[in-house]
């Protein structure tokens, strides 16, 4: 584990008695060593209330000073909160400047509840006083012995009916004449809970609030160091000599969205400062487009997000959006300019998608090849050489040509999609006529002999996919299928290009398939309840054998593989779960422990890991050293 | 990615909450000293507060004994249709981990199953759900999915057990237990004890035991009102989980009653729009 990182949680929870509730959590992160992000959270749940605090600590070294800023959130009391923001420059000279500030909010109650709570609390003590007198003086009766009887009669009835218009009553007479004789709660519990009011007016407000802001921060640590780089390279020379530690991030998130009867307009906004990995950083809108409903028809247009497919723990069908592949194990989808036209014929649905700009994955950056072969990155993802290391000669690269797609007619995109749901099962096939989001690396040998040449040229191909899926359930099971065949047309690339050699073999079409299902336990211990999903993923060529280059393993990453998801419900607000990758015909294996603990509706904190083994032909083998541990915290209003 | 088991559940639990449980009656006059059909008065309030179609807008609280409390707002739309089915669809809107989430149940009625989805705005993705066991509780409230479903009189027996009153109206208090084969063995409900107000035959208050007989749960509702023809609804209902000592408590906000609401609006493939 990189140092600094201390990761402690103790929990203590009686779960053989749900009601409870009690649990005590303490979970402390930091990171010492003058790192960039320092997260901490102290939280204690108690039998009767939450008690939290929580704070970030952002470092960043300038040119001209050291600037740290601290952001604490504590928790008094039920409504009140302190937040504490705090500023420090240091390195400024022999100077450091310091500026705190702190405010305690406290969440507005309406006057009048109080006042109504206030009042009803003196009605009681008054008529508990007065029954008191009376038993006092009343001859016979003990001083103080017993509550009086009709305490608190009619506390209950302040909700009363509204009968606008009241009908005539439609029963004239009752039944028997010992209404109110009888004794219905001889079977019921003695002593019922008593709980705390929930005022009607509370809930008038914000339902139709139609923006929400989150902030959160993610830490995490790679648990090994990377492997050394070739010494064929000069420290610095590439760019590559200092791989990323892990991920110290903060991001700030807008989300608005626009109703009105037929039509609907969203946008999220995403500004995110990623500490470890500056590449990661963005301002920018993650998803921006409007809406347009008449009856069965539905318009959709602007920067776009689409999932397709069945699969829950990887769906080869989904394949429009872009997607941040710089870390494999946390892939993010991405917008898409795209215009959607769908028709609703009952439960068939019918949509046409126009894609104008062709997009391409984010992949880890690659900052050359060095002289011996080897491919050399800043990521961590990126391993390899294009030459064995045993090689008797090794050849001279010549970079190549690469294929940009830009926006034109020539290089428009569709997609088409049917979707049908039924009783029991819901089908969809699609097709799409895309780019590839890869681009696909070749190499053609230009001069053979004892010092051979290869060019390496890198193709944005054309595709023609087709993909079908079927969801179904029986009882608590669920079962899903989903299948994409890709066939990728190869276009020559520019005439200078081509003139330097012969065009390399064509891409090799291929087809991916998830097979697999879902069961969910009936619930126990009050809410609580279990959760297992498994995949098995198949990939494989239909013409030849996939590639098995850096960028063709990034691709096919699962190629024959078993893929499973523990999930454990304790109660609301703590959830435990267990990811399995493995591979079916060799040994490669993830494996991805995580709690999640919602503090209060507002925060949620999240821990995981990721451990990677396997042989070194495998993906996660490959790359065994990435093992990670991390937490995140998010705060959302 | 978290396919929350907590949605898997009922899936147009809440928004029918005040309608669901309020099994009522058509006018017909009782003789003095008659002796009503428990049966006919459970059929006759279950056909006098359908509504074809309704919109709400409301919040559910959930709390436990030590004011520990979570306050989950929805926005809902209802059919209650004889030959299609019943249909219901519920989008979230606070708090923020459940914001857009859409549940989307669609009743089949020849085989009295559901059919349910949900959609996931985290994922831009809907997934179909397996049909969920009758006592698992809706998003880890008190309300069990055997509490959403629409309660067909023929499937319980009732008994006629006395009379009693709730704020000052006269009320019968029905005792119903499981009758068909089907809810025998699927109810969390061991009987229920339910007061049926007279004059509109709303049920305002009940006792719901399990199968062993041991009290599980009591509701009442409260501010009651006419909404439409001779159709009362409850805009505020409490349910009190005796036994995990959990009260779930649903408040309607708004309600109306649109002449229609569209068909695409109960469409799977609408899900992640309105």
């Amino acid at each position: 584990m990189a140092a600094g990182l201390v990761l402690a949680a103790a929990l203590a929870c009686p779960w053989s008695r749900a009601s409870a509730d009690a649990l005590r959590t303490r979970l402390v992160v930091e990171e010492g060593s003058g790192g960039a992000a320092t997260a901490r959270v102290v939280a204690r749940r108690f039998r009767q209330a939450v008690r939290a605090t929580w704070g970030v600590s952002l470092v960043g070294d300038g040119a001209v000073a050291d600037a740290e800023l601290k952001v604490r959130v504590v928790r008094l009391r039920r409504r009140v909160r302190r937040f504490r923001l705090e500023v420090v420059f240091s390195s400024l000279g022999d100077a450091s400047v310091r500026a705190a500030a702190s405010v305690v909010m406290r969440r507005r109650r309406p006057s009048r509840i109080v006042a109504a709570r206030l009042l009803r609390k003196l009605v009681r003590r008054f008529r508990r006083e007065l029954a008191r007198a009376r038993r006092r003086w009343r001859p016979g009766t003990e001083r103080g012995n017993g509550e009086p009887a009709d305490e608190a009669a009619g506390e209950e009835g302040g909700a009363g009916d509204e009968q606008r218009g009241e009908e005539p009553e439609e029963v004239s007479e009752e039944v028997s004449s010992e209404s109110g004789a009888e004794d219905f709660s001889s079977d019921w519990v003695e002593e019922e809970p008593e709980f705390a009011e929930v005022p009607d007016e509370e809930a008038k407000g914000d339902i139709e609030r139609a923006w929400e802001v989150s902030i959160a921060t993610e830490h995490y640590r790679y648990l090994e160091d990377p492997p050394a780089l070739s010494m064929a390279v000069p420290p610095g020379a590439l760019g590559a000599d200092e791989p990323t530690p892990g991920r110290d991030s903060v991001e700030f998130m807008l989300e608005a969205r626009l109703t009105a009867e037929n039509a609907e307009g969203r946008a999220r906004f995403s500004a995110r400062r990623d500490f470890s990995m500056p590449e990661r950083d963005r301002a920018t809108f993650t998803e921006a487009y409007g809406e347009f409903r008449q009856g069965p028809v539905m318009v959709r247009g602007g920067f776009l997000i689409e999932s397709w497919g069945t699969g829950t723990l990887w769906s080869p069908s989904d394949i429009l959006n872009p997607i941040d592949l710089r870390d494999p194990l946390d892939p993010e989808k991405l917008g898409l300019w795209a215009l959607r036209v769908g028709l609703l014929f009952g439960d068939l649905s019918i949509s046409a998608y126009y894609l104008p700009v062709p997009a391409a994955h984010l992949l880890p950056p690659v900052a050359g090849i060095a002289l011996d072969g080897t491919v050399q990155s800043p990521s961590r993802w990126v391993r390899g050489r294009l030459v064995a290391a045993d090689a008797d000669v090794m050849p001279r690269f010549v970079s190549g040509g690469a294929q940009l797609r830009e926006p034109s007619l020539e290089n428009t995109q569709a997609a088409a999609r049917l979707a049908w749901s039924g009783k029991k099962t819901d089908l969809a096939v699609s097709y799409a006529y895309m780019f590839d989001p890869f681009s696909t690396p070749a190499a053609t040998v230009l001069a053979a002999g004892p010092a051979p040449t290869l060019r390496i040229d890198f193709y944005r191909d054309r595709l023609h996919v087709v993909t079908a899926e079927m969801e179904g359930v029986v009882g608590r099971w669920r079962f899903e299928a989903d299948a994409a065949a890709v066939f990728p047309m190869r276009e020559k690339l520019s005439a200078a290009s081509v003139a330097m050699g012969p065009d390399p073999e064509d891409p090799v079409p291929y087809l991916a398939a998830v097979v697999g299902g879902d069961w969910q336990s009936a619930q126990f211990g009050g809410d609580h309840s279990v959760h297992l999903y498994l995949d098995l993923v198949f990939v494989f060529g239909l013409d030849g054998d996939l590639p098995d280059d850096p960028i063709g393993k990034l691709r096919f990453p699962f190629r024959r593989t078993a893929m499973f998801r523990f999930e454990y419900d304790a109660g609301r607000d703590l959830r435990f779960g267990v990811d399995a990758v493995s591979a079916l015909d060799g040994f490669d294996l993830l494996v991805r422990p995580k709690v999640r603990y919602r503090i209060a509706d507002l925060i949620e904190v999240r821990a995981y890991g990721a451990w990677l083994t396997g042989g070194d032909d495998g993906f996660f083998g490959t790359f065994d050293d990435n093992s990670r541990a991390g937490v995140e915290l998010k705060a959302s209003y | 990615m978290s396919w929350n088991a907590r949605w898997k559940w009922s899936a147009g639990a809440v928004a029918g909450l005040a309608m669901a449980l309020s099994l009522a009656v058509g006018p017909r006059r009782v003789e003095a000293g008659s002796k009503p059909d428990p049966k006919d008065l459970m059929d006759r309030s279950d056909k006098r507060h359908r509504i074809p179609g309704e919109h709400l807008r409301a919040r559910m609280v959930l709390q436990n004994e030590g004011g520990d409390r979570r306050t989950l707002q929805y926005e809902s739309w209802v059919v209650q249709d004889d030959e299609k089915g019943d249909k219901m669809r519920i989008e979230f809107s606070a708090p923020a981990d459940v914001r857009g989430t859409v549940l989307l149940r669609v009743e089949d009625p020849d085989t009295k199953t559901d059919r349910q989805w949900l959609y996931l705005p985290a994922f831009h993705r809907t997934r179909r759900l397996g049909e969920a066991d009758l006592g698992d509780r809706f998003v880890g409230s008190d309300i069990f999915f055997e509490d959403m479903k629409r309660r067909y009189v023929e499937d319980y027996s009732y008994k006629l057990v006395g009379e009693d009153t709730i704020d000052g109206k006269p009320c019968w208090v029905i005792e119903s237990r499981p009758f068909s084969e089907r809810v025998k063995r699927e109810s969390p409900y061991g009987k229920a004890r339910l007061w049926l107000r007279k004059d509109i035959l709303f049920v305002v208050k009940s006792y719901q035991f399990d199968r062993q007989g041991r009290p599980l749960k009591e509701m009442r509702v409260k501010s009651l009102r006419r909404v439409a023809g001779r159709a009362w609804r409850a805009d505020r209902v409490e349910i009190v989980d005796v036994q995990r000592h959990h009260r779930t408590v649903v408040v309607v906000e708004r309600r109306d009653l649109p002449r229609s609401i569209p068909d695409e609006l109960f469409s799977k493939h609408r899900l992640g729009s309105r």
